[in-house]
């Protein structure tokens, strides 16, 4: 029997596809099979040293959109470019295809690979776009509003396999090659690779993330008091901050930034004692290859979504009721990045574990949290000391349990969610009565929507009761917009109704059905009541 | 139907029988080998000397092209479009080729023909002799319906350089533009020109991309010359040769990077390089890997600057102002396009000047030469018994035994003063430069940028005579040769006494520099060489976004044809104009939807990220 012929496509940065790397391994399990690994080009190095992955296909992008260019395209060479591409032969009789990405564009690329099963996002028969799998759904959820997420995002990938099952850490090859040239780079640079050293990453994909610069520079001389060496790593476009940093030092600091490739990098994290970083695909590298992590999460990084997926990580965040910030805010002080001063960062990066508890103490103004994943695969957030604010950890553990029952095959009505002893305050009983009242006419419009079309009404009468449906979820953007607390669970709603197929009447109406179904799921898991007021979500949402 | 005209043999539509039959009786010349030979409306339309010969080379820059079309249209037949084919000598050239390389049964040939006078004439001499080949003949400026059906669906190749396509190129190019593309309006092509570091292909770059600007296309100038001190200072800085060759060569290196940058951050759809363009074989490759083409003008002396030897295998075109061995040459190191193109003037700037007494009086005399001191000129010009002789320009040494007649001490000498000079002298020298003879080069054969530059000034020359000179000017008409140095005293005392014969010989070569010799009529020229070679540059001049191109692209994807049915052929699409007609959730979506609608995405995706607009 040939053996299983699987795909994905993750069309998506470095640090994501590392995060990845337990859910293909997952896909792979007990199961004969072929994974091919789709990415972009310039990120081909790093799915080439996921070890679980058979084959990858770097997809030029960077070629492609130019030609697409009004002025200056060329619209023959990126139809030449599109057809060359799916010519590939590792692109044909897909058994399984995995699209990880969440976007129209992947969506359609992945259609045209015509597999014989598409998870994630697709196109139907006839073009219009589809998702299967409720956690791709979740996930689109989540893309607007990431504040009452509970899950890392490995474990949302790995909640993408269709068939379940545990999954392992994260994983990244280091070859032989790959250490000799650390080793070469280390050299040249003045560190002896025998002698303990730390890695710094300075950079970040906006300001916003970045801790200030001198800020690094005199946390790698306070560690070169202590014999401690700091190499400054990142892209070309970060060489002037890494040098920079080297000579704030006053050469306490080395700077590799431009001269690494993947490989090189993860060869150095691996031999480093430790990477001190910004939130940055580093840090996802660094846990892949053993060595323990230092994340400093300024800006709108949050732990809980991209703490780095292993045992022991230190992540630091600032302790202020607007952190972490929405991603599109316009906050201009960066208030955030003077909180966690060289002192916490030092004090911890040079603490035993047993010690860290202790250091965590003393730190404040910032969240001292360390990473550990559960017997369950959980990666759980501890808590080191005792900031004034920061995540409702009842709250996301409660939404942790509540997704898992209500997203996951196995879940039923009346499954119960306990174990918690808050009091609930009333708005928040408010809050679920109106959306059980969202819930009682939406069923009641669709019920009459059921009727019209089995008695033959007039096609006037069911564009009434088409535009009737989009009442009541107009209502759930409402209460979105009210009970922020709460809007994930309409949120996700509201994607799975977006992609109901429109071609057919019929079809359409299965479709709201299903919605449906899961909005009376997700209402009777909130409204156990016991289960629901000990869960001891707080009255105000800005705090989470 | 005239019995001498064969048009049963050669023509399928009415419009070109009534056309040949219509058409007058034109006089038949002979060249020197008693060919026949032709001229229509002033023009010469075949070699002089020896028009099969002509025809022949003619072949020869086409031959690489024509393999390359019967190589990747294996067992198919495919159709030579000669136009403006004259008496039609390059039949028995193809001819020849068919059966040298087996190609018999495959090739067919019409020629296309706007002139019928020509037609009625080339039919009745048949200078081709027997046919070996099918051969159709499509006749008269408007008869674009009955060259499509000619050349049918077939792969094709059109062959042009004649003298009747320059003729009446416009013609030409209209009516061709319904089987290649070429004229079909008009998407301009992107064309980068960088320029040499220094010396005198410097300014012909400059004359170059004023042409192409002229022609329509949208140009962008690399001027490179601000590295000459560097590249000068690499000589300064050490003795050693060794030395100054890498730094030289690092020098080169990344000017070439830069120019393939901008190339590639332009998107450029051709690189034009004059002679020693900075560029290499790695930049050359990385362009062509993106898709961009590249063509070199080769303008210097192929037996004295050897780097061609390196890099014309790695442009896409070559072209040169030598020709027989060199191309052959070419060619055996892999250059398979190669032209023939000599060098030219540029009227805006090449052009009679008005001059003031005073400038009359600094800038003229009886004789003069514009130019550098090579050693022949040091040797034949000390011999000259001329009064009144000027020499200008730099690289003249001080010990020269002409050292006393140059000017303003040597200094260089801008465009607009050689201008002045040429128009203020009675008599300007050319004399061809050769750093291994004495006065005169017997072996010639290109024909300098001053023999133009000096005939569009308006200004009378002697010129020493060059192998290529007769197809370009008539000597004794339109330009007065010296085939040695004894005859220069004489030809300028003539001369000198006889201004009306010098005003009108000067009038009479302007007159052809204006109508055959301009860097505009290069440039054109070259353009219409490379659409005609690289299918892509065509389709970009006439638009990657029209339908047309896009169904060629499409080949033999049956489904891709047909969504594109529905839009009209010679337009220009844009993706929305397409996505807009796919009807998601009505049938089933082809994979030709599928595949814009992808690009459409990709495209949202890039405006949004603000890569592209």
């Amino acid at each position: 029997m040939m053996p299983l012929h699987i795909v994905v496509v993750n069309f998506t940065r470095m640090g994501d596809l590392v995060q990845s790397g337990p859910l293909l391994r997952s896909l792979k399990r007990d199961r004969e099979c072929r994974l091919t690994l789709i990415v972009y080009k310039l990120f081909r190095d790093v799915a080439e040293r996921l070890p679980m992955v058979d084959s990858v296909i770097g997809f030029d992008v960077d070629r492609l959109v130019p030609r697409l260019d009004h002025n200056r395209g060329d619209l023959t060479a990126a139809y030449d470019q599109l057809t060359e591409f799916l010519r590939d032969a590792r692109l044909t009789q897909i058994d399984e295809l995995h699209n990880l990405s969440h976007t129209p564009q992947s969506a359609t690329l992945c259609a045209l690979m015509n597999p014989r099963r598409l998870y994630g996002m697709g196109r139907l028969p006839d073009g219009q776009l589809t998702v299967n799998g409720e956690w791709f759904n979740y996930l689109l959820s989540i893309m607007q509003d990431r504040t009452f997420n509970p899950f890392n995002l490995v474990e949302i990938y790995a909640r993408f396999n269709p068939h379940g099952g545990p999954f392992g850490p994260l994983e990244l090859t280091v070859t032989e090659k790959d250490h000799r040239r650390a080793e070469e780079l280390l050299r040249a640079a003045g560190v002896d690779s025998r002698c303990p050293f730390v890695v710094l990453q300075p950079g970040a994909s906006c300001a916003s993330r970045m801790w200030p610069k001198e800020r690094f520079a005199e946390l790698a001389a306070r560690l070169a008091q202590r014999g401690v060496r700091s190499v400054v790593v990142g892209s070309v476009a970060e060489k002037h901050l890494a040098e920079n940093i080297a000579t704030l030092s006053n050469g306490s600091a080395v700077s590799l930034a431009g001269q690494t490739d993947v490989g090189d990098l993860a060869a150095i994290l691996k031999t480093a004692l430790k990477l001190i970083s910004n939130d940055t695909g580093t840090i996802h590298i660094t846990a892949a290859v053993g060595t323990p992590a230092i994340g400093i999460y300024l800006g709108p990084a949050a732990a809980k979504d991209t703490a780095p997926f292993g045992d022991g990580h230190i992540i630091i965040e600032p302790d202020l009721k607007c952190a972490p910030c929405p991603y599109k805010s316009e906050c201009q002080t960066f208030i955030c990045h003077h909180t966690v001063s060289v002192d916490h960062v030092f004090e911890l990066a040079v603490a035993d574990r047993h010690e860290q508890k202790i250091v965590a103490a003393r730190c404040r103004g910032v969240r001292v949290l360390r990473t550990k994943v559960s017997a369950s695969g959980r990666l759980d957030l501890e808590l080191l000391n005792a900031p004034a604010t920061g995540p409702n950890n009842l709250h996301l553990s409660f939404f942790s349990r509540f997704w898992d029952t209500l997203l996951n095959e196995g879940g039923t009505l009346g499954d119960s969610i306990g174990g918690f002893r808050h009091d609930i305050p009333a708005e928040w009983n408010n809050a679920v009565s109106r959306l059980s009242a969202v819930f009682s006419r939406a069923v009641e419009s669709m019920s009459r929507f059921s009727n019209d079309v089995a008695n033959g009404a007039s096609e006037a009468r069911i564009s009434n009761s088409l535009r009737k449906q989009v009442e009541w979820q107009n209502d759930l953007h409402s209460f979105i917009n009210e009970y922020p607390g709460l809007s994930s669970f309409p949120r996700y709603l509201l994607v799975r109704l977006s992609t109901a197929r429109t071609s057919d009447v019929a079809v359409y109406m299965a479709d709201l059905r299903d919605t449906l179904n899961y909005f009376h799921h997700g209402l009777s898991l909130l409204t156990c009541s016991e289960d629901f007021q000990k869960a001891g979500i707080p009255a105000d949402a800005a705090i989470a | 139907m005239s019995e001498n005209l064969h048009t049963e043999m050669y023509i399928r539509d009415s419009v070109s029988e009534n056309a040949v039959q219509a058409a007058g009786d034109l006089p038949t010349e002979r060249a020197r080998n008693g060919q026949p030979t032709l001229t229509f409306k002033g023009v010469r339309l075949h070699s002089s000397v020896n028009p099969l010969s002509e025809a022949n080379d003619l072949m020869e820059e086409f031959r690489g092209a024509l393999d390359g079309v019967l190589d990747a249209h294996d067992r198919q037949t495919v159709v030579c479009v000669l136009a403006g084919p004259g008496l039609g000598y390059l039949l028995n050239s193809l001819f020849r080729y068919a059966a040298e390389c087996g190609s018999d049964a495959r090739l067919q040939i019409v020629c296309c023909e706007t002139e019928p006078e020509i037609a009625r004439k080339a039919l009745q001499l048949q200078c081709w002799g027997e046919c070996s080949l099918p051969v159709r003949w499509v006749v008269g400026r408007q008869n674009a319906e009955a060259l499509k059906l000619a050349v049918g669906d077939a792969p094709h190749i059109v062959f042009t350089g004649t003298a009747a396509y320059r003729q009446n190129r416009e013609d030409y190019e209209s009516i061709l533009g319904r089987i290649t593309g070429i004229g079909a309006a008009e998407r301009p092509l992107r064309i980068l020109v960088p320029t040499p570091l220094y010396g005198g292909s410097f300014p012909m770059a400059k004359h170059c991309a004023d042409a192409f600007r002229e022609l329509g296309h949208q140009v962008e100038e690399m001027d490179l010359s601000p590295y000459y001190p560097l590249f000068r200072y690499t000589e300064e800085t050490t003795s050693d040769v060794r030395h100054t060759r890498v730094l030289q060569n690092l020098l080169t290196t990344f000017l070439a990077e830069m120019i393939a940058a901008r190339a590639l951050d332009w998107r450029a759809d051709l690189v034009w390089a004059v002679a020693q363009t900075p560029l290499t074989p790695a930049a050359l490759q990385e362009m062509r890997h993106e898709g961009i083409h590249s063509a070199l003008w080769f303008v210097e002396d192929y037996r004295l600057f050897n780097y061609w030897r390196e890099l014309a295998p790695h442009y896409d075109a070559v072209f040169t102002i030598q020709r027989g061995e060199f191309h052959d040459a070419l060619k055996a190191i892999g250059v398979k396009n190669v032209r023939y193109m000599p060098c030219a003037a540029n009227p805006k700037v090449h052009k009679p000047l008005a001059l003031t007494p005073e400038e009359t009086k600094r800038f003229g005399s009886d004789v003069s030469f514009v130019g550098a001191g090579y050693l022949n000129r040091q040797q034949l010009f000390a011999q000259l018994p001329f009064p009144d002789f000027k020499i200008w320009g730099n690289d003249w040494p001080e010990s020269s035994p002409v050292a006393s007649r140059l000017q303003e001490n040597g200094r260089r000498v801008t465009t607009e003063e050689t201008a002045q000079i040429y128009g203020a002298s009675k008599i300007n020298l050319n004399l061809h430069s050769s750093s291994f003879h004495n006065g005169i080069n017997p072996d010639g054969d290109f024909v300098n940028p001053r023999t133009f530059e000096i005939a569009a000034c308006g200004a009378f020359q002697l010129v020493d005579d060059r192998a290529e000179l007769c197809e370009l000017f008539e000597p004794g008409r339109e330009l007065t040769v010296f085939h040695n140095e004894n005859e220069i005293p004489d030809l300028a005392k003539y001369y000198l006494e006889h201004e009306d014969e010098r005003k009108e010989t000067a009038e009479l070569a302007r007159k052809r520099v204006l109508e055959q010799h301009t860097y505009l009529h290069r440039m054109r020229d070259a353009v219409t060489f490379c659409e005609l070679r690289f299918r892509r540059l065509a389709e970009r001049k006439r638009g990657p976004n029209y339908v047309s191109s896009l169904k060629r692209a499409a080949g033999d994807d049956a489904e891709l044809v047909e969504f594109l049915s529905a839009f009209p052929e010679d337009e220009e699409i844009t993706l929305d104009q397409i996505v807009s007609r796919i009807k998601l959730g009505n049938g089933r979506l082809t994979r030709p939807e599928g595949l814009f609608l992808l690009m459409k995405e990709f495209r949202d995706w890039g405006r949004e990220k603000g890569v592209i607009q």
